[in-house]
């Protein structure tokens, strides 16, 4: 029998063993891209340099991937807020598309001073978010269905209604495509930074993230969600009221989503598309699981997805390897992050390589 | 032609579509059927029948071979489903986690590659010559009215259907293999304390799920549209393991849920084409159903579990 | 007769944490004969057994059935070699039938993999008529009776062949009118040639119908005896020993008010089996008292009740001038109530929290931690800080999750917690059980200066007896769900007297049970 690693060799044994394994299941992802790419094109090099350098080549680029980084940390966010009590509730990006059509009918339909209208928009989208997330949620704490089944149908209902509200409520007849009026620029969010469209969206991502880090780390709040997602058996022993935690998290999950949604729409579109079903939500989940749920790491994770998509933008635009191609990384990234087991057989053979090296064997 | 006339034609061609959007469902129903007998929900039965649904199609442009596009596809589904098994069986990945990033990482397989091989639009093999299944037209049922609209002129996919619905039945019920996989998938300790490979038959058990519902994939880019696109399941897959707990995994009343679907489905676009309702408020109804009938069981589901409690006393 | 049908020779387990369970036990059991395997909670009967059946791996020793030696690796050897064992925890495949349970992993076939089903039925019947133990094969295992699902899992290992069978108290899921069935079936096993090993700590069913016993005492062999040649008294000293060391210090307790009352408490599970029977006892302020029981025996569902995790609907529960039925478990922690759980790491701790969270999570909410919706870092650390020194909680962070803590400190965590939240009424269920000698001594101190010094009422619940008279003012004990012996003074109890009350052998009157509330 080998004894155990003691304390703080330990700690970061473990810690860097846990970056050595997400390294390698990224790295085994960009194997499976590579493999993809050489079979199917014939400009790899171009391929490999747009795709890393790309996004640093010019101020614009790198502004795209700034934009791009806004959606992910509020969908980052969002999960997170979801998986903080260990529920699946992936309706983030019903949520953040339906907020997106809300939007334009707040932005079409109401009329607010300047600089008050968005913060109004912003605001009443965060209530939607919030109201439609708790519907799996409360389906699930009252009636033990399904939470992530109802999410996912929920996705599609949501996504029939938003196109509903474009093709009923909101669109310009005389568009050659399906689009919503354009909104009145008061209703927009103005852009920080001229030759990008970096815009004001940024302030509110950054908020969310300070909101976000402040509520689970101090906060009475915070402390009860992160101890029922923890372990809710002993949460409800400590005298937390378990049911109220989990559902406020998951309101606050949805919330992040429809800010989302809000600020997309008025920050980069001004105006609600039908082509604008991003799947933000679910870049989520890779940007949450990488971020192991802190809000700081979410961060980091969600500006280098935006990165890499922006670079894969780029290598669709200059090569003929599409943008797709992305999608299949980051969910193989996702996979194998995910499987625990993952090279288990080598971390232990370390382990008690380690201990002997140490000292540590001891034989009973 | 007079109003009855219309609306005669109009119900025949109701039913009619019932049973044509039943079909895939009823696979997929199927693949769930098994999979959660060994033990999970398989949220990735939406995967399995867009990866067969696209190798089905695009092996039929290049090879013009319906026997090798069929076989392929079904390989495609089997090994797409050996994989998510492997990894949460083997590698301890969370299943829920891993189903979604396989639908998703499906998604954008079924973008890219149509596009990288054709330089067509992107996720979608639109304007290439693929093979498609024949609808067939049943002899003597075609004459008689009524019955020979609604049901002849379908594919032998959805012929097939019926067969394989007791097939799978067979399989689950009355063979020994199938009675270890429902142990292994209940319990899986007392399967092993009783000398059973709940991991082997955990594995095989996958297998069958591809292959049954990687035919609903085909069903999709091979007769329900003659070419193929990448979110053409469009949540299929998840209505699949909706029916599957609504079931409670009983292959039948499988076949009888996925026609309800189907009428759900079929009502959306009859009511749509006929009296020009919003088709995007109709679409919304079979997910709305599934919400509704996966809370309904649920909450059935607690109730029986207390009823038996309390008669064994 | 003196053919053995199992002998196991100087068996050593050791644990992978150093705990040695079986010190070099012999034990032998004769062809035929039923064998009772007699100890209390951590004897080493269940270490003992699993290796038989193959679920645990020995140091040392060897097995011999019938003469010859065999090795056992794993659950399907110790089917080869005829040895049977029926769990505690059955293991039945719920929503198949009793017919497919039986024959599962041995399933008849009639060929193309098509299950027999009418073969199963036969092969189930035969066995079940064989020994009188009349199950419909057809039913579903979850709508019948734990009864019968123990018959189900008699009949499976007859049918695989065992001539060994091992029940692990199996009584202990059973009405009365069950157990005398089983005894019944027993008795016909033997009578057709069978061995069979009883574990069990009652004594009357041990003398009903075992014919040898063999008794365990901390991982070692303590004799072998004829049930005919001995008594109930002889086994519970047996099991029990003697040990009267006492070494904490007390002042004679000063009774101050009332602190925990139970009274005519009556709780049934969902299930339908009666847990605990008109339960009344008090405890005052300033006191310790005691509960003796053997596992399963209603005290869990006492704390439970307790602490607000398990609603009761008969009788009433006050802590503190609160019925618990009515207030929130926040609002019973905030007058006074603080719960040490038998199960350590589902209701004790969050072991993927920080050390600092646990320490804190019954008062992040309330000053000086928190100030309005906030909580304060600065103060968090400083209250973990000082409960990590005070109770020698040994960590290398306070930041580092309580999943890094080894059994003795994550419950050094638990009682630093529990202790120290102005407590007036403490409820500890089995603080000590596996943990380090060092740190089970100092939560016995801290529970006995808490009533002496703050006016605590300690209710201490546990199956280890010099704990109880070292710590206890004042014993209940308690079996099958009643109490059945109240002593006011531990001066009037020794080790062996609560012994016989816990495995059942003597009763108190009611008048004497019901001075418990005084």
């Amino acid at each position: 029998m080998c004894g155990p690693l003691k304390g703080k060799a330990r700690k970061t044994f473990i810690q860097n063993f846990e970056m050595f394994r997400i390294l390698t299941a990224i790295a085994i992802a960009f194997a499976v891209i590579a493999v993809l790419v050489m079979l199917s094109s014939d400009e790899a090099g171009a391929v490999t340099y747009w795709f890393i350098l790309g996004p640093v080549t010019s101020l614009r680029r790198f502004g795209g991937v700034i934009e791009l980084a806004v959606p992910f940390v509020l969908c980052g966010l969002s999960i997170t807020m979801m998986f903080q009590v260990n529920r699946f509730n992936l309706c983030s990006d019903g949520v953040f598309y339906i907020c997106m059509a809300f939007a334009s009918i707040f932005a079409l339909f109401l009329d607010l001073p300047p600089f008050i209208f968005p913060i109004v928009i912003i605001v009443l989208c965060a209530l939607i978010g919030g109201a439609v997330a708790l519907i799996p949620a409360g389906l699930e704490v009252k009636f033990n269905s399904n939470v992530t089944v109802c999410a996912l149908m929920l996705n599609y209902v949501l996504q029939y209604l938003g196109r509903y509200i474009l093709l009923y409520k909101v669109k310009d007849p005389t568009l050659t495509y399906n689009g919503s009026f354009m909104f009145p620029d008061k209703a927009t969010l103005p852009v920080l930074i001229s030759g990008t469209r970096m815009h004001a969206g940024i302030l509110v991502a950054v908020l969310a993230v300070a909101f976000i880090f402040f509520l689970l780390k101090y906060t009475k709040l915070g402390f009860a969600i992160r101890l029922t997602g923890k372990n809710s058996d002993f949460a409800k022993a400590t005298g937390i009221k378990v049911i109220p935690a989990i559902l406020l998290s998951q309101f606050i999950g949805g919330s992040l989503a429809g800010i989302g949604g809000a600020v997309e729409v008025m920050g980069i579109y001004k105006q609600f598309r039908i082509d604008t079903m991003l799947g933000y939500g679910f870049d989520g989940i890779l940007i949450a699981v990488m971020g192991k749920n802190n809000p700081l790491k979410v961060t980091v994770a969600a500006i280098a997805l935006a990165y890499l998509r922006q670079g894969a933008a780029l290598v669709n635009s200059y090569t003929d390897i599409p943008l797709e191609l992305v999608m299949v990384l980051q969910n193989l990234v996702v996979i194998f992050v995910a499987a625990e087991q993952l090279m288990a057989g080598l971390k232990h053979r370390m382990i008690v390589k380690q201990s002997a090296a140490e000292g540590g064997v001891s034989h009973v | 032609m007079s109003s009855e006339m219309v609306t005669a034609t109009l119900i025949l061609s109701f039913l009619y579509s019932v049973i044509r959007m039943a079909t895939p469902l009823v696979y997929g129903s199927l693949g769930a059927i098994i999979s959660y007998r060994a033990g999970s929900d398989n949220l990735a039965i939406e995967a399995t029948m867009t990866i067969s649904a696209m190798v089905g199609c695009i092996t039929s442009i290049y090879v013009k071979s319906m026997g090798l596009a069929i076989v392929l596809a079904m390989a495609a589904g089997v090994l797409l489903s050996l994989f998510l098994a492997f990894m949460f069986l083997k590698l301890e990945a969370n299943c829920t986690m891993t189903c979604v990033a396989l639908n998703n990482f499906t998604t954008g397989l079924a973008m890219f590659l149509p596009f990288v091989l054709f330089k067509g639009s992107k996720g979608s093999t639109m304007g290439q010559n693929s093979m498609k299944f024949a609808s067939i037209e049943v002899p003597i049922l075609k004459d008689i009215p009524v019955l020979g609209d609604i049901f002849s002129g379908h594919s032998i996919l959805t012929y097939l259907s019926v067969v394989v619905v007791f097939l799978v039945w067979f399989i689950i019920f009355k063979t020994y293999f199938g009675l270890r996989m429902r142990a292994a998938g209940e319990n899986a300790e007392s399967a092993m304390s009783v000398g059973i490979n709940v991991y082997k038959t955990k594995m095989s058990a996958y297998v069958l799920t591809g292959m049954v519902s990687s035919l609903g994939g085909l069903f999709m880019s091979m007769y329900y549209l003659s070419w193929f696109t990448a979110r053409m399941v469009a949540g299929r897959g998840f209505i699949a393991v909706s029916i599957c707990n609504l079931t409670g995994a009983r292959p039948f009343l499988a076949l009888l849920f996925a026609a309800v679907f189907g009428a759900i489905d079929a009502l959306a676009l009859t009511l749509q084409s006929a009296f020009n309702f919003p088709a995007e408020l109709l679409q919304m109804l079979p997910y709305i159903a599934t919400i509704i009938g996966v809370t309904l069981v649920s909450s059935l589901e607690v109730k029986r579990q207390r009823k038996l409690q309390a008669q064994r006393r | 007769m003196s053919e053995k049908a199992l002998e196991m020779k100087k068996i050593v387990k050791v644990y992978p944490n150093g705990f040695v369970a079986n010190k070099g036990i012999d034990f032998s059991v004769e062809k035929g004969e039923i064998h009772a395997l007699l100890g209390e909670n951590g004897a080493g009967k269940t270490t003992l057994m699993s290796i038989l059946f193959g679920l645990e791996t020995h140091e040392e020793g060897e097995i011999f059935i019938n003469g010859e030696k065999v090795e056992i690796h794993n659950p399907l050897d110790a089917i080869k070699n005829g040895i049977g064992m029926v769990h505690q925890h059955f293991k039945l495949v719920e929503s198949l039938t009793i017919a497919e349970n039986v024959v599962l992993g041995m399933e008849p076939k009639k060929g193309m993999g098509v299950f027999s089903m009418e073969e199963a039925v036969r092969i189930t019947m035969e066995t079940a008529e064989k020994y009188n133990m009349p199950v419909d094969p057809y039913a579903a295992i979850e709508s019948v009776s734990v009864g019968v699902r123990q018959q189900v899992e008699i009949i499976k290992i007859l049918v695989r062949g065992a001539k060994i069978l091992v029940l692990d108290e199996p009584t202990a899921v059973l009405t009365p009118q069950e157990t005398q069935r089983l005894f019944k079936e027993l008795k016909h096993l033997k009578e057709a040639g069978n061995t069979i090993i009883f574990i069990s700590h009652k004594l009357n069913e041990v003398e009903e119908i075992c014919d040898t016993f063999t008794v365990l005492r901390r991982g070692e062999l303590i004799g072998v005896k004829k049930v005919s040649e001995s008594s109930a008294n002889e086994m519970s000293a047996m099991m029990i020993g003697h040990n009267v060391d006492l070494i904490i210090q007390r002042e004679e307790p000063v009774l101050q008010q009332e602190m925990i009352r139970m009274e005519h408490v009556t709780y049934t599970t969902i299930f339908g089996k009666k847990k605990l029977d008109d339960i009344s006892f008090n405890v005052h302020a300033g006191e310790v008292m005691g509960i003796a029981a053997i596992e399963g025996n209603g005290q869990n569902e006492i704390a439970d009740i307790l602490s607000g995790l398990t609603k009761y609907k008969e009788g009433s529960v006050v802590i503190n001038g609160k019925e618990v039925k009515e207030h929130s478990i926040r609002e019973m922690r905030e007058a006074g109530m603080a719960y040490v759980s038998n199960d350590r790491y589902k209701f004790g701790c969050a072991q993927g929290s920080s050390i600092r969270d646990n320490l804190l999570a019954d008062r992040y909410f309330k000053t000086p931690v928190a100030k309005g919706f906030i909580v304060q870092a600065s103060e968090m650390n400083k209250i973990a800080d000082k409960l990590i020194e005070e109770y020698d909680i040994r960590c290398d962070s306070k930041y580092n999750n309580a999943k890094s803590l080894s059994g003795g400190n994550a419950q050094k965590l638990i009682v630093a917690r529990e202790f120290t939240n102005h407590p007036k009424a403490i409820i500890v269920n089995q603080p000590t059980r596996g943990i380090d000698v060092g740190s089970a001594q100092m939560i016995r101190e801290k529970l006995v200066e808490l009533s002496r010094t703050a006016g605590v009422a300690v209710l201490l619940i546990s199956a280890d007896l010099t704990e109880l008279l070292e710590v206890s003012d004042k014993i209940v004990v308690m079996h099958s769900g009643e109490i059945v012996a109240y002593f006011p003074s531990i001066n009037d109890v020794d080790e062996f007297k609560l012994g016989e009350y816990m495995l059942g052998a003597k009763k108190q009157t009611p008048e004497e049970v019901r001075c418990a509330v005084h």
